[in-house]
């Protein structure tokens, strides 16, 4: 398997499309930089002691594959995918002998490194700037993009972090798996992405409920929060009357059980399919 | 012994049975040519020897490996092919294409090795330029350079001279009879230039709508393949007067004054008893029924059945 995961890491080394999607990266990094900047800049009076651009904001708000750069990873992971199979690409490997399970399993592990590759390089880069204009200062709140302001740690850091990973392992499991089994880049991009969108817009949509008092949604936010592998990125994180953000142990458990049994989920089919499936 | 045999081996897609029950047998260090009508089943049989499909019912062996055997995968690192079309990265250069499959066959090849492959296939000037504005002529050319980057000891070649120009057909017909002779590799090809295949090949499969009609070595098919002394003649009435005279049995003469003797004559007896029997020879010249021409014969046959 070593041998596959070399041959795809160095096609992915050598591909066009993921230079191209790198510098796209950075210049929406500068992009989304620039208006965060113009945004704390109209941001309302009870705000003046906080800053919307920081390297801490920047880092939360970088890593969702629904957002910003992030869309453009499961997109990558498809057409990156999708093209082995219409290049003929994936056949010359099966000819040389390797078995399909080992394919797909490389695949998969390759698909997770590229992804990690450019999402660290996005989150970098807008951390960094973000960082150059508002500093690195946890002991400061800053503005959520809920619109309330909150402070911050290293654990809700970390937290977030692991909540990254284990999303950005099922959405690769997730987007592979389509790719592999349309193979066709025409129709698994609007599927995979209007899937991620609906499991985005259920949280955000529930969470901007929530904050009416006067609406009870705790049994749709239980639901949300063992069925919807999106929900910690995106709506997992609670503040305490001490306006400290932190995400609840149970949240953090229930991304990460939900989001290993989805990865599971969609490799073990995905093997399945590619390996009952003939390669033309 | 066989590299290649297979045992009852059908492929269904849908209804349709494309392979029924061919059994096939490659000798080692043969040239098998593969012969076949479109859609005769060809390429599913490639595609099947080469794990691309999985038989729908009975079996085959690799090296002597059964299909079902988890060793397969390692016997298949003995062979190449190409089937169908060549599958390159167009984005990528000739050497970058040829470095990407070193790395999942876990060889590595020195760069003057892959200077030598691209040199044996007249690639060698081709530098950086990427691989989607090679011509088809050159993509071809190029597969079969990486084709033979695992020393392989059987090749599967698909329809491997569409795309190449006459000096590009004459050179990978005098490679692969280098690489046959002097390396002991097996080829299994299959080509519709069946003028070509005659050229090299030392066995022949012939496959029809899916079934295989018949296996034959070269030898045995030149033996086969009847030769005829064909004649014009003026009055048909009086050649076949002529023809019965001289106690030949096997002829045809066609009421248009073409005559065809099977039997084994020489064509200056002929012209020296047609002479003495006063009948004109508008025409006369020695023929030899082609691959082609026994293949048709082969289905004509088989339909009749």
């Amino acid at each position: 398997m070593g041998r596959l995961f070399k041959a795809f890491i160095f096609k992915i080394r050598r591909d066009v499309t993921f230079k191209i999607t790198l510098i796209v990266g950075a210049g929406i990094a500068v992009f989304i930089t620039l208006l965060y900047l113009i945004l704390q800049n109209a941001l309302p009076d009870e705000f003046a002691d906080t800053k919307l651009l920081t390297g801490p904001t920047m880092l939360l708000n970088s890593f969702s594959p629904v957002q910003n750069f992030g869309i453009a990873i499961p997109v990558n992971l498809i057409s990156f995918t999708c093209l082995e199979f219409t290049q003929g690409t994936i056949r010359n490997k099966i000819i040389a002998g390797n078995s399909k399970f080992k394919i797909y399993a490389s695949l998969c592990l390759s698909g997770l490194i590229f992804a990690f590759a450019l999402i660290i390089v996005y989150a970098a880069i807008c951390t960094g700037l973000g960082s150059i204009f508002g500093g690195f200062d946890l002991s400061q709140p800053i503005a959520l993009m809920t619109g309330q302001k909150a402070y911050i740690d290293g654990i809700f850091i970390l937290k977030y972090l692991l909540i990254v990973v284990v999303v950005y392992i099922s959405v690769v499991s997730f987007a592979i798996f389509m790719a592999t089994s349309f193979r066709n880049i025409g129709p698994c991009i609007p599927i995979v992405m209007i899937t991620l969108m609906v499991c985005y817009l259920s949280v955000t949509i529930i969470a901007s409920i929530s904050n009416d008092p006067r609406v009870d949604v705790s049994g749709v936010k239980a639901v949300l929060k063992i069925i919807n592998p999106l929900y910690a990125l995106s709506g997992g994180m609670e503040i305490d009357s001490a306006a400290k953000a932190y995400i609840p142990n149970g949240t953090l458990i229930a991304a990460i059980i939900n989001n290993l049994v989805y990865a599971g989920l969609f490799f073990t089919a995905g093997s399945l399919l590619f390996k009952k499936r003939d390669v033309k | 012994m066989y590299l290649i045999t297979t045992d009852q081996l059908c492929k269904k897609y849908g209804d349709k049975m494309v392979i029924d029950h061919v059994n096939m047998h490659i000798p080692e260090k043969a040239i098998y040519g593969f012969v076949g009508e479109n859609g005769s089943g060809k390429t599913t049989i490639m595609r099947l020897l080469t794990g691309l499909a999985e038989p729908t019912k009975g079996s085959f062996t690799l090296f002597g490996v059964d299909n079902k055997d988890s060793k397969i995968y390692q016997v298949r690192q003995g062979l190449s092919a190409i089937v169908e079309a060549t599958s390159l990265v167009p984005t990528m250069t000739a050497r970058d294409n040829m470095i990407y499959q070193e790395l999942y066959l876990g060889i590595k090849l020195s760069e003057e090795e892959r200077s030598a492959l691209l040199k044996k296939v007249h690639l060698d000037d081709v530098g950086k330029k990427k691989v989607k504005n090679f011509s088809l002529g050159m993509r071809q050319r190029l597969g079969i350079a990486m084709a033979l980057m695992n020393k392989p000891k059987l090749m599967l070649l698909d329809e491997p001279m569409n795309g190449l120009d006459p000096e590009g057909i004459a050179e990978l017909r005098d490679l692969l009879i280098e690489l046959n002779r002097n390396e002991g590799i097996t080829v299994l090809i299959s080509s519709h230039i069946l003028s070509e295949l005659e050229k090299i090949a030392s066995f022949y499969g012939f496959i029809s709508k899916g079934h295989l009609i018949e296996e034959i070595a070269a030898e045995e098919l030149q033996s086969r393949c009847r030769k005829s002394l064909h004649i014009k003649v003026g009055n048909v009435d009086e050649a076949e007067a002529l023809l019965k005279k001289l106690k030949i049995k096997d002829y045809k003469i066609s009421p248009n004054g073409d005559v065809n003797i099977y039997d084994s004559v020489k064509i200056k007896d002929m012209v020296s008893a047609f002479g003495e029997e006063n009948i004109d020879i508008l025409g006369i010249n020695s023929s030899e029924e082609s691959v082609e021409e026994y293949y048709l014969n082969l289905i004509k046959e088989k339909e009749a059945k």
